[in-house]
């Protein structure tokens, strides 16, 4: 399993340091899908990179925190070890499945370059074909000499999937990887990811800002707000009953299909909070209808009712309350 | 179409997808004026489309657009210039620094001169035509010597450049600035007078004047390329930074180097002919093109043959090596659309 404990990150500009990613901990047990959830900027993204020790200077600095995969502190390893795990242990999904495959490399060679060259080649060959059909690309064997151009958005991002799982990884890191397709496409590669991970015993870190496809996918979310969790829990628990102020604001801002064509979208007023060195008090504040003086103080996370939640605000309300209170 | 369908095609799109958008038996049926129920049904039954199946078509139409420019002109041309630089000292008809002051000036064959001479003979009396075959040589070697040399050194610079960053890029590029400021010609006049002129010195000088281009390119291919997902993912799966350079890198930036490659090629074998020209290229009596025209632009108006030949060589060769850059440019390309 994976463990995320006090984690910092910062990004840095010329001299300056902003710190993107304040005092993050939390758990993907193994065999677990963990939504990592929030809008752009919140943090999430820088997470995940964080995990595959992604970030470094001179783009950013992972300041402090734990981050062990099986009691192993990732942060710690020397660069060859980390090689060795990211290559074993680590599979990483990117966000745009054309982007992410090399448009002068066969879509056979993507998944082949992962595999040890120890098998002897007819083998890795009937092992790519056989991973590519169960992810669902039809006559595999006759398109391993294609290239990424020829393949549709979707199918790439099956190859994708199956060079981040050829390895057999215990931890799969999805950064949106069903942003840039359209709705029935994502529905095939979430039940894919899903079988995947139940067929494997997948430990898999499911970055999103969909709180749709978090509840489809994920047993467990995490919400983060400028850089800090605000809350976590169970995906039912959080999404049918949001203790946070903001995760309310967020599932409230989901369209229904009951809403009146031209109705307004609800979204939430006003901006995140620039990343800066120093803060005092909840990010959320000054967007927030429940602030109140309590808020210039930085709340902590508490467990409220099986979530743990950062707000002095926290309490349990009902799905149709919840949501139209951010109306 | 009739409006109506629009109702059909929403329905089908939340069913299975998009590719029911071309379903053809729906299309046909709808312009019979089939009724609207069993065209539902059609619809709504109708085989998910294999996503997978169509691209196939796709590239098949690319590879044949592909085959419709093939290069004849410009590989024709630099096929014989090649074939001129390698054998063409063996089948020129004379030798070519062999003077004879007693043949000066004959005009080609079809300008009232001999089949002797077929392309005419120069001042001193050496035969045109093989000069021109012994400069096919010189242009060669250092137009290749040249790409090569410099290219290789471009694309390691730009490597290193791109991919570390940080310090070690800026002073690479300040490096790179100060070598492209600096006029290749004022470098090669100076570098030839410290070391003399000599067919070896030439290649020296316009490759150290001409790496800066690639560098100064490939590595804002390869700052562009080191933040594509398809890198990260190679981090991700472990590999290191010589095997991310050799195998996502190198063949990315294949097609950059091979224009610029080109487009120096032609670049090259001009400066040669202008190096020569200012008398500090390949030095006399060995055949040059450069150093054909200087000689040539003496007589242009008593003997035109002197300088039109060389130029025309010089010309189609230059055109030809960047005609061709061109359509291998187009073709490194696997989308053929860039």
């Amino acid at each position: 399993m994976l463990q995320i404990e006090n984690l910092r990150v910062a990004y840095l500009h010329d001299n300056r340091r902003s710190i993107a990613v304040r005092d993050v901990s939390f758990d993907v047990p193994t065999g677990v899908t963990v939504g990592l959830v929030g809008e752009s900027g919140s943090g999430k993204t820088t997470v995940a990179l964080s995990v595959m020790r992604l970030i470094k200077p001179p783009i950013g600095d992972i300041e402090g925190g734990k981050v062990r995969l099986d009691g192993v502190d990732l942060l710690t390893l020397s660069n060859k070890a980390m090689r060795t795990t990211l290559h074993n242990d680590i599979g990483y999904i990117p966000q745009d499945p054309t982007a992410a495959l090399d448009p002068l490399c066969k879509i056979g060679r993507h998944v082949d370059e992962t595999l040890s060259s120890k098998i002897p080649k007819a083998e890795r060959r009937a092992l790519i074909i056989s991973l590519l059909e169960s992810l669902g690309v039809r006559n595999a064997a006759t398109r391993l000499g294609s290239y990424p151009h020829e393949f549709s958005g979707g199918m790439c991002q099956r190859v994708a999937i199956a060079t981040a799982l050829a390895r057999g990884p215990k931890l799969v890191i999805a950064d949106e990887p069903t942003t840039a397709l359209d709705v029935t496409t994502q529905l095939s590669i979430l039940r894919l990811l899903d079988a995947q991970r139940r067929e494997r015993g997948l430990s898999m870190l499911f970055v999103t800002h969909d709180l749709a496809v978090a509840q489809m996918l994920c047993q467990y979310v995490v919400v983060m707000y400028a850089g800090e969790v605000v809350e976590k829990g169970p995906t039912e628990e959080v999404i049918r009953r949001p203790r946070h102020p903001y995760t309310r604001a967020l599932v409230g801002a989901i369209p229904q299909p009951t809403d009146t064509p031209r109705a307004r979208l609800r979204a939430i007023p006003g901006q995140p909070p620039a990343p800066v060195q120093d803060r005092s008090g909840c990010p959320f504040a000054p967007r927030c209808p429940l602030a109140e003086s309590a808020c210039s103080a930085m709340p902590e996370l508490k467990e409220l009712d099986g979530v743990e939640v950062a707000c002095w605000n926290a309490r349990v309300e009902e799905e149709e309350s919840a949501v139209a209170q951010t109306r | 179409m009739a409006r109506p369908q629009g109702a059909e095609e929403s329905l089908c799109v939340a069913s299975d997808g998009s590719e029911c958008l071309q379903d053809a038996p729906a299309e046909q049926g709808w312009e019979q004026g089939v009724a609207l129920q069993p065209q539902a049904d059609l619809l709504l039954d109708s085989p998910t489309a294999d996503a997978a199946a169509r691209p196939v078509d796709l590239a098949r139409d690319g590879n044949r657009n592909r085959h419709a420019h093939r290069p004849y002109f410009s590989g024709g041309i630099l096929a014989l210039f090649i074939l001129a630089g390698l054998i063409g000292p063996l089948i020129a008809p004379h030798s070519t620094t062999h003077v004879s002051l007693s043949l000066f000036l004959r005009p080609p064959v079809f300008a009232g001169g001999t089949w002797a001479y077929p392309l005419g003979t120069d001042e001193l009396g050496r035969d045109v035509l093989s000069r021109l075959l012994g400069g096919a040589r010189i242009s060669l070697l250092v137009g290749l010597s040249v790409v090569v040399l410099s290219g290789a050194f471009g694309l390691f610079v730009a490597m290193i450049s791109g991919y570390l960053g940080g310090r070690i890029d800026a002073i690479l590029m300040r490096f790179t600035d100060a070598t492209l400021a600096f006029p290749t010609i004022l470098l090669a006049i100076v570098l030839a007078s410290i070391f003399g002129a000599s067919e070896q010195n030439v290649i020296i000088i316009l490759a150290v004047g001409g790496w800066a281009s690639y560098a100064r390119v490939i590595r804002s291919e390869v700052l562009r390329l080191k933040k594509q997902d398809f890198v990260v993912m190679a981090v991700v799966m472990g590999a290191g930074p010589l095997w991310i350079i050799r195998r996502h890198l190198i063949p990315n930036v294949m097609s950059t180097l091979v224009v610029l490659a080109t487009l120096q090629l032609g670049a090259a074998i001009l400066s040669e002919g202008a190096m020569s020209f200012l008398g500090i290229g390949v030095p006399p009596p060995a055949p040059s093109w450069g150093g054909m025209l200087a000689g040539g632009s003496n007589y242009l108006t008593t003997a035109w043959w002197l300088a039109l030949f060389p130029g025309i060589a010089l010309s189609l060769t230059v055109l030809a090596s960047n005609l061709m850059g061109d359509w291998l440019r187009s073709r490194s390309d696997p989308t053929g659309r860039r």
